[in-house]
């Protein structure tokens, strides 16, 4: 669906993008991951032609450099910062990108509900907040029902509501049958949303797996803190923890600190109850993709 | 998806008819164009017969340089304006060409120009020259250079607003560039060159190279028969004496729709050639 061939862009001596090449297959969710400066952002924006580039960028055979506007007609996008006519009201904003696109009256009521913004249609959208924002621009992507999205950082500006919410319209789209390319620094979109990943570095793709495939190799690991009612019970409980798959356990005051694999925190909750070593408190930190990066792109 | 170009068109023309700035000139050109000399001396019933002949001379020095005032001004945001605000990336990524996005711009900026110049002098013209049809025709050619003095106006802001990045920097360069085309150019700037280089024959090219005065000059010529006529100064004299008025008129045209054209073609070279963000 979308093939990009040796494209690379400049910005003077530095290369933003390193003759990247890469494919994305038609459906699914593809995460573009990589640190800052990785160059994804530069990426989308070459794939929607907004940057002149040296290379190839076809999207499903239609090549963006040339036939831009059938090429773009094929892609819906929401970018990282909401960019809209603030003084359109809903209603106007999706109309005025909709008649670009030749799409009817109808499918403006029916997006208008898809994101859920019927309340505030004849609102204007510089009253929105950033969350409704995001929703207006996934609408407005989605108005000619276009097969492939790009979403940079869709969620990066959303509160941890807002992000569930957007993350589930995303899931729903790939559901039926669209492309999905979106960049993030957050693992729960990559958790939730994605099913392919792409991870750039310095312009170049360093690797390109299944999600389950990359974050074995990128051993990700929550880090958990249990602080028990009884601290006579603390070998009970490493070997509760043990059976649950933590690891590096050790023991920090009243503390037991481990690692965790992010899907099983629950079972060490569950084990550690049956084990009848009940908890006082517990923390967890969830495992951060910046560090992940540097190390994947570290070790290379 | 021919929508493109035709959507960007209305709403720039929308939001120009919108604009204060537009409102503001519309209003003052129809009081230019009027004079307040015609409401006070016909609240009296002490107009003259020739006053439309007297006022068209004042109209063309007053109005030729309010025209690149806000011509400038309205087309430097254009484009500066939407990159600031991330609309223009976000346009370019729907299925629209950059030429479609520019020309629909540039028209809906040069339309809604025109139609507020059309308004202002034209309304004020079946007030006036309902009295007194003598002077109709240097007023039509007056209306059609500083038509065409707007379109010049509007491609030159345009070549501020594809170089700048922030709406500011753009209001700003514009009012710069205004001061030195208005400003400057009227307070003796081409006679002190002449006299100081003693060379008359530099007076064309620095006419020329600014649209302003050739404009000024050029509506001023075609008003032969006006009493008038003795206010065309050192250039357009300079003009007639060595050229004849044919060719100097033609000369002058030339150069006029040069400006109209050159400007808007290096500003969407430039356009075309840039990342969008």
């Amino acid at each position: 669906m979308v093939n990009a061939q040796h494209v690379t862009k400049k910005y003077d001596d530095f290369k933003a993008l390193d003759d990247l090449s890469l494919e994305v297959n038609r459906g699914g969710a593809w995460a573009l991951l990589g640190p800052n400066g990785a160059g994804k952002t530069t990426f989308l924006k070459c794939l929607l032609g907004l940057k002149e580039f040296n290379g190839s960028i076809q999207i499903d055979g239609i090549d963006i450099q040339q036939d831009p506007k059938k090429a773009k007609s094929l892609i819906g996008y929401v970018p990282q910062h909401p960019a809209l006519y603030d003084d359109l009201s809903v209603q106007e904003e999706l109309r005025y990108f909709g008649d670009m696109r030749d799409v009817k009256r109808a499918r403006v009521r029916e997006l208008i509900e898809f994101v859920g913004l019927e309340a505030w249609a004849r609102q204007p959208v510089g009253a929105l907040s950033g969350g409704m924002k995001q929703r207006l621009m996934l609408a407005v992507a989605l108005l000619s029902d276009p097969p492939v999205l790009l979403l940079d950082e869709p969620t990066a500006n959303l509160d941890v509501r807002r992000q569930l919410e957007f993350r589930n319209l995303i899931k729903l789209l790939v559901e039926e049958g669209k492309t999905v390319v979106l960049t993030t620094h957050l693992l729960g979109d990559v958790d939730h949303v994605a099913e392919q990943i792409m991870l750039l570095n310095k312009g170049k793709l360093v690797t390109k797996s299944t999600v389950k495939d990359l974050f074995k190799q990128l051993d990700l690991s929550a880090q958990m803190y249990i602080e028990l009612i009884d601290s006579s019970k603390e070998q009970d409980a490493i070997v509760a923890l043990e059976k649950s798959g933590a690891n590096d356990i050790s023991v920090e005051g009243s503390w037991l600190e481990m690692g965790i694999d992010p899907s099983r925190k629950l079972d060490v909750l569950n084990n550690l109850r049956a084990s009848d070593c009940a908890i006082k408190d517990f923390k967890i930190e969830e495992p951060n993709l910046e560090d992940a990066f540097m190390k994947i792109t570290g070790d290379q | 998806m021919a929508n493109a170009f035709y959507m960007i068109l209305r709403k720039e023309l929308k939001d120009s008819l919108k604009s204060k700035w537009l409102i503001t000139f519309g209003v003052t050109f129809f009081f230019l164009a009027l004079g307040v000399p015609y409401i006070i001396l016909g609240a009296g019933g002490l107009l003259p017969q020739d006053y439309p002949g007297m006022v068209v001379g004042t109209l063309i020095t007053l109005a030729v340089p309010l025209v690149p005032l806000v011509s400038l001004a309205m087309s430097s945001t254009s484009i500066a304006g939407e990159r600031e605000t991330g609309t223009l990336e976000y346009l370019l990524s729907q299925p629209a060409t950059k030429f479609e996005v520019f020309i629909g711009k540039y028209l809906g900026l040069v339309i809604s120009l025109t139609l507020a110049m059309f308004l202002g002098y034209g309304g004020a013209e079946l007030i006036v020259y309902s009295t007194n049809p003598e002077f109709i025709l240097s007023f039509i050619f007056a209306l059609i250079y500083s038509l065409l003095l707007a379109g010049a106006g509007v491609g030159l802001g345009f070549v501020i607003s594809v170089s700048v990045k922030t709406r500011a920097a753009a209001i700003g360069t514009a009012l710069f560039l205004w001061f030195v085309l208005v400003v400057i150019y009227d307070s003796g700037f081409l006679g002190v060159i002449t006299v100081a280089l003693n060379a008359d024959a530099l007076l064309v090219p620095l006419t020329l190279v600014n649209p302003v005065e050739t404009t000024r000059i050029l509506a001023l010529m075609h008003m032969a028969d006006s009493p008038l006529r003795g206010e065309l100064g050192p250039q357009a004299s300079y003009l007639l004496q060595e050229y004849g008025s044919i060719v100097a008129s033609r000369m002058l045209t030339a150069v006029l729709l040069a400006w109209v054209i050159l400007p808007a073609a290096i500003a969407y070279y430039i356009f075309k050639r840039q990342d969008a963000s």
